[in-house]
């Protein structure tokens, strides 16, 4: 099954000769090519705040990050920055292989509390002479990879950076979202796009879940499939526009997005029994 | 009396380094009665005084330059007193008023060494170093970039911060601090090294476009590496300080242009704690007024 959720990729040769590591910002990452808010990543990044607040989300794991605090995501997690109060940040990033090239430990990564799949949490927060201590490696690590590239000098590096991680504290994971909220959140978000967005994605996407669990949650808790919900909402409003406007039926396919007028006429008549245009005559009454 | 009158008020704000018979006047608030000050300016005064002299028009610091012999390394001013006397000419023709105020300056050996908010040709940040031989001024060296008095992400000026100069005996060790972080750091011979030079994340900076920090500069260099910029240094021609402060002359390139790099470091217990610095490309060969060089000190 394709991805929902679009993957950003390692960008490997930056440097011209392919090289797995890199220190970026959180500035770059959403300038870089095909950014989107919800996305997943193909690499290991470790996301130390610097400066200003913010809400992200790791994994579904959400968490308010200010200095200091370190957000650790493994390929594959969905991360995502739900709200941004001048916050800025410098993320070590790294592919597995560039690791594993040298350890013949396979599991190496997988066994580090932070990393690991059955971590409690992907947060941590550092005190003041940890946050010095990665701040400097992240800065040597850049100044190496400026100069000699020396790959056994980075990755003892890296090697220094995960092992002090390692002594910070876990921050306790707020519980994860209740589908209960999540589907509040839903019904919200379908207020306020359902004239523009109709897809099941584009919902999912924004509440970083799969368009599956969506689904799950939705017909649970509404009795209801998520696209049979949206539907329902735009319905609602061609109903309101039909009895409280002027507009003709072309006007009002094209203010809810239909794709075509048509189209617009046998979705409602197959909810309403009757064509839009009945519909209207038998409310001027 | 002008001229003293000029010289009174520049050493008013500047900091003494201590290694100069003739400055002892810094402590004084009422210099009129430090006669030796009076009659013998130190040659940092002098220095400071010339330069003064480009915003007020006042020639009685010219008497400071050796007018048999003044070598200038400043690639677009011709060589000798006359052509500084012609660059100067040239400001009567400029729409804006020249502006000289030096925040701080200091002598090491027949080095002085000032760095100055400038309109000279449009605002400038500058650093000028000047070396003297029996009281006069024989040599200059400069770097200036222009500056549009806008303030850097931490909310600094390429001027503000400290004047104080402390730490007066530990001269010859910071300068080696600075050597060394410039090798090891700037050129990328050790950059392992990096946590030795600073007090954790303190690390006040005055680049124009870099925030305070080893985080400020991380984000910086961070920010230069997508835009495929390399800044690259090369060669220290100079080091040269007087207690906390200590200035390294260096050449290598920044976006694969040749330039000229000032760094002004303050030292506070043998850690680098604030840099100032003036970025200069370096031009062409083909435009030079001289055949000097930018650097060429003397051994």
């Amino acid at each position: 099954m394709a991805k929902k959720i679009p993957v950003i990729k390692f960008h490997k040769d930056k440097y011209g000769d392919e090289l797995l590591i890199d220190v970026v910002t959180l500035d770059m990452i959403r300038n870089s090519k095909g950014f989107q808010e919800v996305m997943r990543q193909s690499f290991f990044g470790i996301m130390l705040t610097t400066g200003g607040e913010g809400d992200v989300e790791v994994d579904g794991v959400p968490c308010v990050a200010r200095k200091g605090l370190v957000a650790c995501a493994r390929p594959g997690d969905v991360c995502t920055v739900l709200r941004d109060d001048g916050l800025t940040s410098l993320e070590l990033i790294f592919e597995r292989n560039f690791v594993l090239e040298f350890f013949n430990d396979a599991h190496f990564l997988d066994n580090l509390s932070y990393f690991s799949p059955r971590r409690k949490s992907p947060y941590l927060q550092l005190d003041e002479s940890l946050y010095n201590k990665v701040v400097a490696l992240y800065v040597e690590i850049q100044l190496e990879i400026s100069h000699a590239r020396d790959r056994h000098l980075l990755r003892a590096m890296l090697y220094e950076t995960l092992m002090l991680l390692q002594k910070a504290t876990p921050v306790e994971a707020r519980q994860r979202e209740s589908s209960e909220t999540r589907v509040a959140r839903f019904r919200e978000l379908v207020n306020e796009h359902f004239r523009t967005e109709n897809s099941v994605e584009f919902y999912a996407d924004r509440l970083c879940i799969t368009p599956n669990y969506l689904n799950k949650i939705v017909k649970q808790s509404l009795g209801q499939s998520t696209k049979e919900f949206i539907q329902s909402r735009r319905m609602e409003e061609a109903r309101r526009l039909l009895s409280y406007t002027t507009l003709s039926i072309n006007e009002i396919a094209e203010e809810l997005h239909f794709e075509t007028t048509s189209y617009f006429i046998r979705a409602f008549t197959l909810v309403e029994g009757i064509t839009p245009l009945q519909y209207r005559k038998s409310h001027e009454k | 009396m002008k001229k003293t009158a000029l010289i009174i008020a520049a050493v008013c704000l500047l900091a003494s380094c201590g290694n100069n018979n003739n400055d002892k006047s810094n402590n004084n608030n009422q210099p009129s009665n430090n006669q030796e000050t009076m009659n013998t300016p130190s040659n940092k005064e002098k220095a400071v005084a010339l330069l003064k002299a480009i915003e007020t028009g006042a020639g009685e610091p010219i008497a400071f330059v050796n007018a048999e012999n003044y070598r200038q390394h400043n690639l677009g001013v011709e060589d000798g007193l006359d052509g500084f006397g012609r660059a100067l000419a040239g400001l009567a023709n400029y729409p804006e008023k020249a502006r000289v105020n030096t925040v701080r300056a200091f002598e090491d050996g027949d080095y002085v060494v000032c760095q100055t908010d400038y309109n000279f040709f449009g605002p400038k940040a500058g650093f000028d170093i000047f070396r003297f031989e029996d009281g006069k001024i024989v040599e200059h060296w400069d770097n200036l970039m222009p500056y549009d008095g806008k303030l850097n992400p931490s909310g600094h000026t390429p001027f503000d911060g400290t004047t104080e100069f402390t730490d007066l005996d530990k001269t010859e060790a910071n300068k080696a601090i600075v050597r060394n972080f410039v090798q090891d750091v700037l050129m990328g011979q050790h950059p392992e090294n990096l946590t030795n030079y600073f007090d954790g994340n303190n690390y006040i900076q005055h680049n124009t476009a870099i925030a305070d920090g080893l985080d400020g500069l991380g984000a910086a260099l961070a920010a230069m590496a997508e835009q495929g910029i390399k800044m690259e240094y090369f060669t220290i021609h100079k080091i040269l300080g007087c207690g906390n402060f200590v200035l390294a002359v260096s050449e290598g390139k920044f976006a694969d242009q040749p330039t000229s790099y000032y760094d002004l470091f303050r030292i506070e217990n043998g850690k680098i704690a604030e840099h100032w610095d003036v970025m200069e490309t370096i031009a062409p060969e083909s435009e030079w007024k001289h055949q000097n060089g930018k650097y060429n000190f003397p051994k």
